[in-house]
């Protein structure tokens, strides 16, 4: 087994003079200043995750090309919108390219005032409730909420919304720091898709923070797809509370990316609260994928259902933590945890981390992992049948993910992420 | 030439000996069946015939059309016409059994002329001979299938692949009579000469329904008797313990 030695890495100055000028470039009014200086006043209290840290043992910050990358300028309204074959299927589309966003209401959701859609300094001037999750305590949310280059501020006030967030980057050599906050009124649905893409020119670092509030019977499902090049790093958190009887579904596909730390967590907090995340990953080369998920149970009759499958091959490293939290008092709680791995060659490492902290009694819990290669007996039984090996190990790849492909609502992200794993074992030594 | 021909086979899994010289000739177009009781290596010789990776060749060789297979990986034993009815079929969650029908079908004998649509066609009909419903095409691979649902899979493929040489490694097992009497109809329609037929069995009951022409006793892994289709009856009647008697006196002998 491999262990890698605690990296002291110092981080780049980020102080108030370069949010002053950030500030500055975006033209952002004194609210919109005093809270990031807030949040950049959290950060520098912060310390850095010590290398010995349990959620960053396996991570060590010199993943991170911190000290190549400079900070991105501020997206602004652009004039011109690419269209994209995928925005046929969604109401509202937004798209993000480097420092420059459009948004494009196909459905006319916007007009008709069924959704809300801010960049996130208009909403933070006019200190919409709910645009703004409860500050977490971390470090890089805090750095996030500090200098965040792209931020926006979505509202779903009644009936369904189908939104497509497509973000590209492009431009080496910088450090992006995307943020979104979502609401979901009571009784509407978001089904939200988001495409992270960007080039493999040289070295790009984003820092991404994500928020979203469901409010009593609302429901959110979302799929996150990491594609990024291979030469870009990322560290993002996202954070979901979910009011009574409110409903998320996410799914989290992480296929691309030098090194990508990610942290999802979500709080059944209502009475009734149901979360359902599934994540899939399949990592190649020399990739580094570490996962971490949170079901937060913090109200009675709440259920979460985790499903998480991973492959790696080549030299590439997958980490995945998963922690079942159930605070005092929250009974009759359901939650499950699951963790499957398949390890595709030698070389290749996958560890598995599941935790439960229980608080409470009263509740049905569990959890489990497992991780190993192809089972033999399913390659013999393929094989028998004339199916060569390398088509027998593809198809069976392909069944392991079929789980959790299933979880994505829509045909198109279904056939996307199976083209995908068929494309990752194009590439199988 | 015979169409299939063990010759004095060994093989082992680990440091375990369990073929110590199997001989077994068949000829094209015939039915032979082959019992014997619990591990006396009924199982592994149809492993070793379809070469699963568990098992090792020490000696002897396996020959069809004059061809050894023993060099030849398992997918192309199963092209050149080879084909395995499984004891136990194992579930592929996530592979359905038309996706899985289409792979196989199309590895073994190439693309049909039909497209999708044709393969579908022909798929329907052989599954009708089965009395299998249309349901089973979406399901995933063997995933909680019954017994007798795996056994009319099996058949089914045998069907569709249309091997020369089949080898059917305990079909009868897990199967009421009802199920039993359909998986039988469904192999006793492709007999003929240009299927070549290895059954294995445990039981008397699935050669009343599928008559061998030749009988063997698989013992302590060599072939201990051979005789007729009246040697059925032989060893209904008296079990394995006589032949168990004549193999201990044949080594001694010997």
């Amino acid at each position: 087994m491999v262990t890698i030695a605690p990296t002291e890495i110092e981080l780049p100055d980020y102080d108030a003079q370069l949010l002053a000028k950030l500030s500055a470039v975006a033209g952002e009014p004194a609210a919109v200043r005093a809270q990031r200086a807030a949040a950049l006043a959290l950060y520098r209290d912060l310390p850095l995750p010590p290398a010995r840290d349990e959620e960053w043992r396996h991570s060590p910050l010199s993943l991170f090309p911190f000290a190549g990358v400079q900070l991105a300028s501020p997206a602004q309204l652009g004039a011109v919108f690419n269209a994209d074959p995928w925005d046929d299927d969604f109401d509202v589309v937004i798209e993000v390219h480097d420092d420059s966003f459009a948004i494009r209401d196909q459905a006319s959701l916007l007009k008709r005032g069924a959704l809300e859609i801010l960049p996130l300094a208009d909403a933070l001037a006019r200190q919409l409730p709910s645009a703004v999750a409860p500050t977490y305590r971390r470090k890089f949310v805090a750095l996030n909420q500090a200098f965040w280059t792209a931020g926006f501020f979505v509202r779903v006030i009644s009936g369904q919304c189908r939104l497509l967030l497509r973000w590209q980057f492009t431009k080496t050599g910088r450090l992006q720091l995307p943020r979104i906050a979502v609401a979901v009124e009571s009784g509407a649905q978001l089904n939200l898709v988001e495409r992270w893409r960007s080039t493999n020119d040289g070295p790009m670092l984003v820092i991404g923070a994500h928020e979203f509030r469901v409010a009593p019977d609302a429901r959110l499902e979302r799929v996150a797809l990491h594609e990024w090049g291979v030469t870009t790093a990322c560290i993002a958190e996202d954070a979901a509370v979910v009011g009574e009887r409110g409903r998320a579904d996410w799914v989290t596909a992480v296929l691309g990316g030098q090194a990508v730390k990610l942290v999802a967590g979500c709080d059944v907090a209502g009475r009734g609260a149901d979360a359902h995340l599934s994540g899939l990953y399949f990592a190649d080369g020399a990739q580094h994928v570490d996962q971490r998920t949170v079901q937060l149970h913090s109200s009675p009759d709440t259920t979460s259902h985790l499903l998480y499958k991973g492959a790696v091959q080549d030299r590439s490293h997958a980490i995945y933590q998963g922690l079942i939290n159930a605070r005092r008092g929250a009974v009759r709680v359901d939650a499950f945890q699951m963790n499957r791995n398949l390890v595709l060659n030698q070389g290749a490492r996958a560890d598995s981390l599941p935790g439960l902290e229980i608080d409470a009694d009263d509740l049905k819990c569990s959890h489990g992992s497992a991780t190993g290669n192809l089972d033999p007996e399913q390659l013999f039984y393929l094989r028998a049948r004339g199916i060569a090996e390398d088509e027998a190990r593809r198809l069976l790849v392909a069944a392991f993910f079929e789980e959790v492909i299933g979880k994505a609502s829509q045909a198109r992200v279904q056939e996307h992420l199976r083209e995908a794993v068929r494309q990752k074992m194009e590439h199988a030594p | 030439m015979a169409e299939f021909e063990i010759r004095d086979l060994q093989a082992r899994i680990g440091e375990k000996p369990i073929l110590q010289g199997v001989n077994l000739t068949i000829e094209r177009g015939e039915t032979h069946a082959l019992m014997g009781p619990n591990g006396s290596g009924k199982s592994t010789l149809s492993n070793v015939i379809m070469g699963h990776p568990d098992y090792e060749v020490t000696g002897g060789d396996i020959l069809f059309r004059g061809q050894s297979l023993l060099g030849l990986p398992t997918e192309e034993r199963a092209r050149l016409g080879v084909f395995l009815a499984f004891q136990y079929p194992v579930a592929v969650p996530g592979v359905s059994v038309a996706r899985f029908l289409k792979t196989a079908v199309e590895a073994v004998r190439g693309k049909s002329a039909g497209g999708a649509g044709g393969f579908l066609k022909g798929v329907r009909e052989q599954m009708k001979s089965l009395e299998m419903t249309e349901a089973f095409l979406d399901r995933g691979l063997n995933e909680g299938f019954s017994g007798g649902e795996k056994k009319r899979l099996e058949i089914l493929q045998m069907r569709l692949l249309k091997p020369a040489l089949a080898v059917l490694d305990e079909t009868d097992s897990g199967l009421d009579i009802d199920a039993l009497r359909i998986v039988a109809g469904g192999v006793n329609q492709l007999r003929g000469s240009d299927l070549t037929l290895l059954v294995i069995t445990h039981y008397e009951r699935l050669l009343k329904l599928i008559q061998p022409d030749h009988l063997h006793v698989l013992m302590e892994g060599r072939i201990v008797f051979s005789g007729g289709p009246e040697a059925v009856q032989e060893l209904e009647r008296r079990g394995y313990d006589w032949l168990r008697e004549q193999a201990g006196e044949a080594v001694v002998a010997g």
